[in-house]
């Protein structure tokens, strides 16, 4: 995804004046750094207030990415123009903020059929192979449900030399479901607005013609 | 093209070393930072290992989207196999490695042990980056400060303690409070700006340049769970991150922002010159009295691309 700053509401008089500006640069990788930063904390702040719906422990997967977001990995800044990446093989589901994503498995281990999607709070952020202890259970008509924990039951049946006992894992906690695909929803409220990006951009291009007067003015 | 991140991690010697987290500690925070490391970690392919699974959380690898911590850590699980590993025994035929309970802090190839090493090795592969891009020239004068502030959820932060009896308060050992970390560390480094910020409005705010940020990764107050950076994470197991404060917003809390000077790094340009381009007065102020008015808005576009 990429986030340009491209035009603006100002008369042609005003336009002139800024056309006046010899390297716009400087303003517009200002503007760009101040919509980074400020969508990263919101990104950042967006992860703190959505724990996981099954209350497990927090694997800080938006925290993670926000770190991600910064001018030295995401600005590119032209003589007249900035441009923000953000997205992309790096930043995986902050495009969820533009519409459903859905994941499929197998894209990192060939060969996996089902998605093990947690159901229980211990399960998350952990891979089911992590546990030693699962089984399969079936869901009816042949079909896998997903895995459970392994309860170990005897099984005791008489033979002709007495009784013989055996022992056999069965369901007992179902820790996760199985999936052929799983479809996230759009949220939108993930990245800032389009709105408040632009309130980032003039931001920035307030506090920076300030630090620029202030610097002729001898501060700075 | 490489994340700065990843050129940070790429820059790193890997260290396999039998030492322990005290004694790493006093080998200085120079060689660490310069180091791929984790306490025990004797064994060069595991170090290795490590590496590889940094890469694929920062960066992903063939082209794939990145890992989470969960697959990387899955994908060490399987290097301990491939190599032997066995807590109570350590490597087959390599170099001793203290006998560990299996599934302990101790255990290397334990869930809570390679969450720990592949989380503090992310979260400072992105703190000394954020060193170096904070710390270009237009950054620098534009956001001359960094404030503290919780970035990652915990399940126990730090200034609380679980007893038996429920949530106990350590104020000594919280970020904030008048007697946490950052108090300390103010006071070790003698920052009087950032302690009056602090003082009045609460906010853990000081400029780049200040000895604040060493002090706190140094465990100024007597605490033993630091990394010795002045990045974060400053400590093990630490939600903590710096965001950068602006020049205006630096100064409306009583910071100084003129002539902060730019971090020395030992991974990219440690001399910057802020900008000495100069522009013309008249259109400056032209442009300031249209945004303040509001007859001057910026866009911005936003092209969605998969």
């Amino acid at each position: 995804m990429t986030i340009s700053i491209v035009s603006d509401t100002a008369a042609p008089a005003l336009r002139q004046t800024i056309a006046m500006l010899r390297n716009k640069g400087p303003l517009v990788g200002a503007m760009g750094r101040r919509l980074i930063h400020d969508t990263s904390l919101h990104v950042m702040q967006w992860g703190i207030g959505h724990p996981n719906k099954l209350g497990g422990r927090r694997t800080n997967y938006w925290g993670r990415i926000a770190q991600k977001i910064n001018p030295g990995d995401c600005l590119q800044v032209q003589a007249n123009s900035a441009t923000v990446t953000l997205g992309g093989p790096t930043m995986p589901g902050l495009m969820r903020a533009f519409g459903d994503i859905t994941i499929f498995p197998g894209t990192k281990t060939a060969g996996v059929k089902y998605l093990a999607i947690p159901a229980r709070a211990e399960s998350y952020g952990m891979r089911a192979r992590e546990f030693g202890n699962l089984v399969l259970f079936w869901k009816g008509k042949g079909r896998v449900g997903g895995l459970a924990e392994a309860v170990t039951t005897t099984r005791t049946r008489k033979t002709s030399k007495g009784e013989k006992g055996s022992e056999y894992f069965r369901p007992g906690l179902i820790m996760y479901w199985f999936a052929e695909s799983v479809t996230v929803p759009q949220d939108r409220s993930i990245l800032p607005s389009e709105q408040e990006w632009s309130e980032s951009v003039n931001a920035g291009a307030t506090d920076w013609v300030n630090l620029q007067l202030r610097k002729i003015k001898g501060g700075a | 093209m490489l994340s700065l991140a990843q050129q940070v991690a790429d820059a790193r010697e890997d260290l396999p070393t039998s030492l322990g987290t005290d004694e790493l500690r006093k080998l200085g925070s120079n060689i660490l930072r310069q180091s791929l490391f984790s306490a025990r970690m004797t064994n060069a392919a595991a170090v290795q290992g490590v590496r590889n699974a940094i890469t694929a959380i920062l960066s992903g690898m063939d082209d794939q989207t990145s890992d989470t911590v969960a697959d990387a850590r899955l994908k060490l699980k399987a290097v301990g196999q491939m190599l032997g590993y066995d807590p109570a025994t350590g490597f087959p035929g390599g170099p001793e490695v203290p006998p560990a309970e299996a599934g302990t802090l101790q255990d290397l190839f334990s869930t809570q042990r390679l969450d720990l090493i592949l989380d503090t090795q992310d979260k400072m592969t992105k703190g000394a980056a954020k060193n170096i891009w904070g710390n270009e020239a237009a950054e620098l004068e534009e956001y001359p400060a960094w404030e503290l502030v919780r970035g990652f959820a915990v399940e126990v932060p730090r200034g609380t303690k679980e007893t038996k009896k429920g949530e106990e308060e350590v104020p000594e050992d919280a970020w904030d409070g008048k007697e946490g970390r950052w108090a300390a560390a103010l006071d070790e480094a003698d920052d009087d700006e950032a302690s009056a910020i602090f003082e009045s409005s609460g906010r853990m705010v000081a400029r780049k340049d200040s000895d604040v940020w060493q002090a706190l990764g140094d465990g100024a107050g007597d605490h033993g769970d630091t990394l010795g950076n002045d990045f974060e994470p400053f400590a093990f197991n630490s939600g903590m991150v710096r965001i950068p404060v602006s020049a205006a917003d630096f100064e409306a809390i009583g910071g100084d922002p003129d002539g902060v000077e730019a971090d020395e790094t030992e991974f990219g340009a440690d001399k910057v010159k802020v900008g000495e381009d100069r522009f013309d007065t008249d259109i400056l102020k032209t442009l300031k009295e249209s945004l303040e008015s509001g007859d001057l808005k910026f866009r911005v576009k936003v092209e969605v691309t998969p």
